[in-house]
């Protein structure tokens, strides 16, 4: 184990940031209210009311854990990550063999009573938290600069290759996007970084001609060839955007949505919740969910930047690259920019599991923040 | 080295600006720029799932002639729209006079619960204390409005002011019309995209009506569904059955088994039995629709599974003779009057049955009861008045219920056609041999009770001695009673169980009953008396407590002429997918029984006789026939003396390559042999007799061209 230097003498009250937990926070209740109104007519035997009770209790348990997170030093990731990555790496493993299969993909279990979970959520954290560790020793170590570099891509390519399996194309894009956020910031040189593109294409043919299935690549071509494909993949994102374009400068107003009350869009409470924010809110709501979102991303970028150590800036750099893949993603498919992957929108689509990650997440964030440098020590340094 | 980091972070941050700011620019596209446009799809692309009902199954005979297929009927459905409550009474009302002026029967569902002028209880409710809670507990929404509501009044009031809002201008009559579509509209659960169907088989003059004032009816719209039809019902209507509107029992048992609440279900007959090939699955179809309800394009289907196609065992055109012949035969019989002409007849044959079996598979060829109904009258909306009053009419006729199917489910007593049972024990037992003899001396005396020979009894003398061929010839009952004797009721007991008397044959339709076969054990539940030999005597010759259904009879006749195989008699033939594909195929397996040849040859040489002997029972019949008939009459005593006798008749032909079983009861019908020409007429028909109008030729079996 090694040993960490902890920051010492936190001012809670003081250090506290409160603009990035505030961000969180509206944008999580603009969330719980847009919920309510996808979940208000369902369909079948699905009750909008549960969705709502456990959505609720997420953004509580959420709220607390992020809380508590902050005022653990993130520092002590460096040794727990380990048994975390492992922890969640045998989650992955175990959904495999034991999880619910959705629409063709094992990527689920189902807790009773509680509704199901996601464990590649949580192997999205802990493969941050410990591929940092050694993001970190390549950038400060000199000596045995290749093994870890050995290490980082061994440990960073298992979660992806077991996502893979499951086969959940758009978490795995979520991981190495992740990945490739960590390594940009930590300053991989350009022609690196362009032999990783230039890689990606027999790695993309190879996923496209022996991992994908006929419907995920009929996802991906829909998007390409919207008018070729529409009966089959591109008919959810052709509805989704006439709910938005319909909502205009102001929208329909909260539950007045005609296309959300009347069943027009697909998954409207999860995939295609931003359609919901597109009727009912309109540009004027669009545009303030698109600044809070801004917002918050640039926040995170700011804490990365004036980390104190480079394990906390990657850490935080690598949770944002997470939440920035699901908004763009998730907000890009509703409008019709971006192919369809099955991508919740952060603090707003539908989970309860994925809502309390989401904090987790945020808390990790905010104990980072907690422990920067401030532009008073910047100054002493 | 913070440099590079800085650039980078940098870079990132101008990264996800632009993206966002591509993003903005889109939604913008979308919600500004085109905006309008995207409105205008919106009202006319809501998505609205839709039914399609599956096509019933068709229904053939054994040759394909086509006996239930299905038609085409109207619906109007009423989707939810954005409409003052008021309009949305005073649009319901012009259309409840539309319904009313075209006679298109609608609100069937609250009519049952409440009428109006004066408001009262409808005919479901009976005003029965509980009758009356469960519909309120049904049919109110709040727990805390119910408490308050008793009478019809108090619930019109309810659905008038609390419910449906209705304005109190309207007159009673018109608030009432209005709440009966309401009453479907909220019952069934309707919605925006959920259709709810207020009126079936409409008639085109309303759907034209509706269709050409279609902006005057927001989220009113007309569609076609498949509905049944039925060719020569009244010949079948026992076997056939018929589909009707499912009933809430029924539903809340079937709902998960893909029923809806408007589906149609079979009722009875094989329309109920095969009900689960018949049904198919219905489709759905999604449609976009305007806000008012109309589509405006469909986007894909889910066609519907038709149900699959039934074919019957059963031959048309002998179902055809069976039911004219049963029906002739009956009046006939009432017209020989009188007790000088005919002793006995009273004039009130009314009913029967007949089932003609193929011996050697156990296929029904025909089967028919008499009172029977046309199915087609079932089909009819409760509006056709027509149709209700010939309804209410074949349920009040004297004659008992014509959608009780005597063939299955009429308990007979069997007569002396019960006598070659007693015959087999004796002979499958080594009791007595086909040459043993009885001295008839017209009566004897068992326990101290009288047994008559029947024509000594008329003072036509005893038959004096006599053996087991002659005795069945002639239905002799001194012979039967002493065999029977001296077999014993458990060794009679015992044949009659073998050959399925007593027993449920488990043919494919529902609704059978089981026969009663007189025995101690019977006697002991209706009687405290033990079982004496008098009751044998009696048992002996198919009285006492026997009583059979036709098709147990139909049974015995095939199992004796085929040397033993006892089929479980059927009508279903195959049931295969529109296709061709074969779903399910005939059931053609049987159950040995120990029979010897020589049994059958001695009961056979009886049976013969009674159609072909100068003194058989049934030789005035018979005479004439091509084919040797093995037959044997039997007149039923009920007990009853101001109704006449029973009379039953079976036989199967021909008798050296028996071919086709047959059993006939005609109640009241006096004789056994009275009720033999209806055997002989579908008989007649099987061997194609009929078409070279061959009755009375010698016509050979060799140059018969066999159905089968």
């Amino acid at each position: 184990m090694y040993s960490v230097e902890k920051t010492k003498g936190l001012n809670f009250s003081r250090q506290f940031d409160y603009p990035l937990f505030i961000g969180v926070l509206l944008l999580s209740v603009i969330g719980l209210f847009v919920l309510s109104s996808a979940t208000k007519v369902m369909p079948g035997n699905v009750s909008g009311h549960h969705i709502m009770l456990v959505q609720g209790a997420g953004f509580l348990i959420g709220i607390v854990a992020a809380l508590v997170l902050c005022f653990f030093d993130y520092k002590n990731f460096k040794s727990l990550g380990l048994i975390l990555y492992i922890f969640s790496i045998i989650l992955l493993v175990a959904v495999l063999f034991f999880g619910v299969k959705k629409q063709d993909s094992r990527s689920w279990f189902n807790l009773p009573g509680m509704g199901s979970f996601q464990p590649a959520e949580i192997g999205k954290i802990t493969m941050i938290l410990f591929v940092c560790i050694f993001v970190e020793r390549i950038k400060e170590e000199t000596k045995n600069k290749k093994a870890n570099i050995i290490k980082f891509v061994i440990y960073s390519m298992i979660p992806i290759v077991l996502v893979l399996k499951q086969p959940d194309m758009g978490t795995a894009m979520v991981f190495m996007f992740i990945l490739f956020v960590i390594v940009f910031v930590g300053g991989l040189p350009y022609k690196y970084i362009g032999g990783m593109i230039l890689a990606a294409i027999p790695v993309f043919l190879g996923v496209w001609f022996f991992v994908l299935d006929k419907y995920q690549k009929l996802r991906f071509l829909a998007f390409l060839y919207p008018d070729k494909y529409q009966q089959d993949a591109a008919f959810n994102v052709q509805r989704a955007m006439i709910a938005i374009g319909s909502g205009q400068l102001d929208g329909k107003g909260l539950y007045r949505g005609i296309q959300t009350q009347n069943m027009g869009v697909p998954v409207k409470e999860s995939d295609f919740i931003f359609s919901v924010i597109g009727e009912e809110l309109g540009f004027i709501g669009c545009v303030v969910v698109i600044a809070l979102i801004v917002f918050i991303l640039l926040r995170c970028i700011y804490i990365a930047k004036n980390s104190r150590d480079l394990y906390g800036s990657y850490l935080v750099i690598g949770i944002t690259g997470m939440m920035a893949f699901h908004f763009i993603e998730n907000i890009g498919m509703n409008i019709g920019v971006l192919p369809v992957t099955g991508i919740p929108l952060p603090f707003v689509s539908q989970g309860g599991s994925s809502m309390v990650t989401n904090y987790i997440a945020i808390g990790i964030v905010l104990s980072v923040s907690m422990r920067r440098k401030r532009a008073i020590f910047n100054a002493m340094e | 080295m913070i440099n590079i980091l800085k650039n980078r972070f940098t870079i990132l941050l101008i990264v996800f600006i632009t993206v966002f700011s591509v993003m903005a620019y889109q939604i913008f596209n979308l919600q500004i720029a085109n905006g309008q446009y995207y409105d205008t799809q919106s009202q006319h692309k809501l998505l609205s799932n839709r039914e399609v009902v599956a096509p019933r199954g068709k229904i053939t005979d054994r040759n394909g002639i086509p006996i239930a297929e299905n038609g085409l009927s109207f619906i109007v459905q009423i989707t939810k729209t954005k409409i003052k409550n008021a309009d949305f009474n005073a649009m319901l009302l012009r259309l409840a006079n539309i319904f009313e002026k075209n006679k298109v029967s609608y609100g069937t569902t609250l009519r049952k619960y409440l009428s109006v002028n004066p408001v009262s209880f409808g005919p479901l409710i009976k005003n029965t204390d509980s009758g009356i809670k469960t519909w309120i507990k049904q049919s109110v929404l709040a727990s805390k409005d119910a408490q308050d509501l008793h009478t019809a009044q108090d619930m019109f009031d309810y659905f008038k002011n609390k419910r449906f809002l209705i304005d109190p201008s309207y007159s009673d009559a018109d608030a009432y019309k209005i709440m009966l579509i309401r009453y479907d509209l909220s019952m069934g659960g309707y919605s925006s995209i959920n259709p709810v169907i207020v009126a079936t088989d409409v008639n085109s003059a309303t759907v034209a009506e509706i269709e050409e004032m279609h902006d005057d009816f927001p989220g009113v719209s007309t569609d076609a569904e498949p509905v049944r039809s039925y060719a020569d019902g009244a010949d079948i209507g026992n076997v056939l059955g018929y589909v009707g509107a499912i009933n809430p029992d029924e539903y809340s048992k079937l709902k998960n088994s893909g029923y809806n609440l408007n589906d149609s279900i079979g009722k009875d007959g094989i329309e109920k039995e095969a009900e689960k090939y018949l049904k198919g699955t219905d489709g759905v179809k999604t449609i976009e629709v305007d806000t008012s309800g109309r589509q405006t394009d469909e986007v894909n289907q889910h066609p519907p599974i038709p149900g699959d196609d039934v074919q019957l065992t059963i031959d048309m055109n002998m179902q055809k003779i069976a039911m004219d012949s049963l029906k002739r035969n009956i009046d006939i019989i009432k017209n020989r009057q009188g007790p000088t002409d005919v002793p006995g007849n009273l004039g009130d044959a009314n009913a029967g049955a007949v089932v003609a079996m193929d011996v050697n598979t156990g296929e029904i060829l025909a089967m028919a009861s008499y009172p029977s109904y046309d199915p087609t009258l079932f089909l009819s909306p409760p509006t056709d008045k027509d149709a209700q009053k010939s309804i209410a009419a074949l349920y009040s006729a004297g004659s008992g219920s014509p959608t009780f199917n005597r063939a299955i489910a009429g308990r007979y007593a069997p007569g002396s056609t019960f006598k070659p049972i007693v015959g087999i024990a004796g002979l499958e037992d080594g009791i007595i041999t086909p040459d043993y003899i009885v001295d008839d001396t017209g009566v004897m005396t068992v326990d101290g009770m009288k047994f008559y020979c029947m024509e000594y009894k008329d003072g036509k003398g005893a038959h004096g001695p006599i053996n087991f061929s002659k005795a069945l010839a002639v239905s002799d009952n001194i012979y039967f009673h002493t065999v029977g004797l001296m077999d014993g009721i458990d060794r009679i007991d015992k044949w009659a169980n073998l050959f399925g008397l007593g027993k449920l044959t488990g043919v494919d339709l529902p609704g059978e009953y089981k026969g009663i076969l007189a025995s101690p054990a019977f006697k002991k539940t209706i009687n405290p008396y033990r079982w004496g030999r008098a009751d044998t005597a009696q048992a002996s010759i198919g009285q006492l407590y026997n009583a059979f259904t036709p098709i147990e009879l139909a049974n015995y006749m095939s199992t004796l002429a085929n040397g033993g195989k006892m089929f479980t008699p059927h009508l279903i033939k195959n049931v295969t997918k529109p296709d061709g594909t074969l779903v399910k195929s005939e059931d053609e397996t049987f159950n040995q029984i120990p029979l010897k040849k020589s049994t059958q040859d001695a009961t056979k040489q009886g049976m013969v006789a009674v159609t072909n002997s100068e003194d058989g029972t049934a030789v005035s019949v018979f005479k004439d026939f091509p084919f040797t008939v093995a037959g044997k009459t039997g007149t039923a005593e009920t007990g009853d003396t101001t109704h006449s006798n029973n009379g039953v008749f079976v036989c199967y032909a021909p008798a050296d390559n028996p071919k086709i079983a047959v059993a006939v009861v005609i109640e009241r019908g006096v004789f056994g042999y009275f009720a033999a020409p209806v055997a002989k007429d579908i008989m007649s028909e099987y061997f194609k007799l009929n078409g070279s109008s061959a009755v009375g030729e010698t016509a050979s079996p060799n140059d018969i061209t066999f159905t089968q």
